[in-house]
C-alpha cells in the first residue's frame, strides 16, 4: 500500500490542521517509525496552506505490528482458529464425554466461548482444567488468555 | 421551499372560520409544510439540494418520530449529501458544534453518495459523544449500516479504556461492559459478511442482543453488567483506546446511530426504517 511520507517537521505542521472542510490530517507511523498520511488526505487537500502535501513522495507503507502482548497472542490464536477450523470441525473437537458443546469467537482483546448444553451443568470440571466459568448453562463463559492457550493446546499442540 | 414540495401555513382553518382562524396549529408541531422539523434543520445545515435525498431524510425523520425512536437517539448520522461536511451532521441535532455531536473526520476516507468509505489506514471520525457523560449507564445501543462484505479485524464504533468497552464490531461482537470481568458482551453468530444493518443493544443491565437486518442474531440475558462506561468519546471507523485511534475500519458505512437501549421490537422497527431509507437512496445492500 502506497502512502505519502512526511518528515517529523512536516508531521508537526499537519497535526490538528484541516485538509478540507470537516476533515483533519491524521499522520500515522509505519513499522520503522516514519510518518505518513494517506492518499485520500493528499488527493482531497484543498487547504491552500498545505498544498505542498501533493508533492510528497509515495512510499510503500507497512503498518507497525501489534505490540508483543496478550492481544498479539490472542490474535494469533484467533487467526489460527478462524483460518484453519470450520465451526463444525471445531465443535467436533470440543464436544466432550458429557456432550458439552463449545463454540468460539472473539472480540476486543480476548477469546470468548459460548458453552451450550442440554444439561444444567456444573462447570467445576472446567475450572479444574484451567477454565474460569459461570455456574449456569448457556451463558457466555469469560474468555481469558490461559483458556485460549488451553484450547489451542488441544487443537494443535505444535503452536 | 424544498424541491417538489409546497409550503403550507401551520395556522389554517381547522376549528375556525375564514375571518377568525383557529388560535391553535392545525398540523402537529414538528410538521411544518410537508417536512418534519428535524429534516428541515438537517437539510438546511447540510446544504442538501437533491430532492430524492431531501425526501429520504424527511421520511426517515418522520418514521423515527412517529415510532418514538427519535427519543431513543443521541446521534443519527445518515451520511447523505456525498461530502464530508454533509456527512458530519447529526440529524437529531444538526448544529455545527461539538456539543451537537457533529462529527470531525480525521485521516483518509472517501465521501460519496453511497456513504463513507473508510480507508483502513488512518481514517476515523470523532463523535464527541462521551460514554460516561452522554449515555445512561444502564442502557445504550450502537448501530451501523455497512455496504462492505469483508469482516476484518476492524472496529466500527468504539470507546475503550483497556478495561471497559463500548463497541460494535460488524460480524464479530457488540460489547458494552467490562472486558476483564467479562460482563456485558455478546458475540454475533459467526457470519462471513459484515454487509447489512447491525444493531447492538443493551436494553438494561442484564439484557443485551444483536440484530442484523432486522433479525435477532444473538442475545445474552443472564449476565449482569453494571459497569460504568469509560470517560471517552466514541470514535466511528476505529478503535478508541484511551483517546488514541487504532484498528481502523475499511468498510463503507451508510448510516450510524448511537443512543439509548432498544428493545427487540424497536430493533426490528428501526431496521425496517433504515432499510426503507437506504432503498429510497438506491444504496441498499
Amino acid at each position: 500500500m502506497i502512502l505519502y511520507q512526511l518528515t517529523v517537521e512536516q508531521k508537526d505542521l499537519l497535526v490538528g490542521q484541516f485538509f478540507a472542510l470537516s476533515s483533519m490530517f491524521n499522520p500515522v507511523q509505519d513499522i520503522n517509525g516514519y510518518w505518513f498520511i494517506s492518499g485520500q488526505e493528499v488527493d482531497q487537500c484543498v487547504n491552500p496552506d498545505f498544498q505542498w502535501v501533493k508533492t510528497l513522495p509515495g512510499v510503500e507503507y507497512t503498518p507497525p505490528p501489534i505490540p508483543e502482548n496478550r492481544q498479539q497472542k490472542v490474535d494469533v490464536i484467533t487467526s489460527y482458529m478462524r483460518n484453519e477450523l470450520t465451526p463444525t470441525l471445531f465443535r467436533t473437537f470440543m464436544i466432550d464425554v458429557r456432550n458439552y458443546l463449545i463454540d468460539y469467537t472473539y472480540y476486543s482483546d480476548s477469546l470468548y466461548y459460548w458453552v451450550e448444553t442440554t444439561n444444567n451443568a456444573d462447570w467445576g470440571d472446567y475450572t479444574q482444567n484451567g477454565f474460569k466459568t459461570k455456574s449456569y448453562c448457556g451463558d457466555l463463559v469469560d474468555g481469558v488468555y490461559p483458556r485460549a492457550e488451553y484450547i489451542l493446546s488441544i487443537l494443535n499442540p505444535t503452536i | 421551499m424544498f424541491a417538489g414540495f409546497t409550503q403550507r401555513g401551520n395556522f389554517s382553518m381547522g376549528g375556525g372560520t375564514v375571518s377568525i382562524p383557529s388560535a391553535f396549529p392545525t398540523k402537529p408541531i414538528g410538521q411544518l409544510g410537508n417536512f418534519n422539523t428535524y429534516a428541515i434543520n438537517f437539510i438546511a445545515a447540510t446544504g442538501i439540494t437533491a430532492s430524492d435525498q431531501q425526501s429520504a431524510i424527511n421520511q426517515l425523520s418522520y418514521d423515527l418520530v412517529n415510532t418514538g425512536l427519535m427519543d431513543k437517539m443521541i446521534a443519527i448520522y445518515p451520511f447523505v449529501g456525498g461530502n464530508a461536511t454533509a456527512h458530519s451532521f447529526n440529524l437529531k441535532d444538526p448544529r455545527n458544534a461539538d456539543s451537537a455531536f457533529r462529527l470531525t473526520f480525521n485521516g483518509g476516507m472517501t465521501h460519496s453518495s453511497t456513504g463513507i468509505q473508510f480507508g483502513g489506514v488512518n481514517g476515523y471520525a470523532i463523535t464527541y459523544i462521551n460514554g460516561l457523560g452522554n449515555l445512561p449507564q444502564t442502557n445504550m445501543h450502537l448501530s451501523v449500516y455497512s455496504r462492505t462484505i469483508t469482516v476484518g479485524n476492524q472496529y466500527e464504533i468504539s470507546l475503550d479504556n483497556s478495561v471497559q468497552f463500548q463497541q460494535l464490531r460488524l460480524g464479530s461482537s457488540f460489547f458494552s461492559g467490562n472486558g476483564t470481568t467479562n460482563t456485558g458482551g455478546i458475540l454475533f453468530t459467526t457470519t462471513v459478511t459484515a454487509q447489512g444493518y447491525w444493531i447492538g443493544s443493551k436494553a438494561n443491565t442484564s439484557t443485551r442482543f444483536g440484530f442484523r437486518n432486522g433479525v435477532l442474531n444473538s442475545a445474552v440475558t443472564t449476565t449482569t453488567d453494571a459497569t460504568l462506561s469509560p470517560n471517552l468519546q466514541f470514535f466511528i471507523g476505529a478503535r478508541n483506546v484511551n483517546g488514541t485511534p487504532s484498528t481502523y475500519s475499511a468498510k463503507e458505512l451508510a448510516f450510524v446511530t448511537i443512543g439509548l437501549g432498544l428493545s427487540q421490537a424497536e430493533c426490528v422497527t428501526l431496521s425496517t426504517i433504515v432499510a426503507t431509507f437506504q432503498t429510497t437512496l438506491g444504496r441498499n445492500v
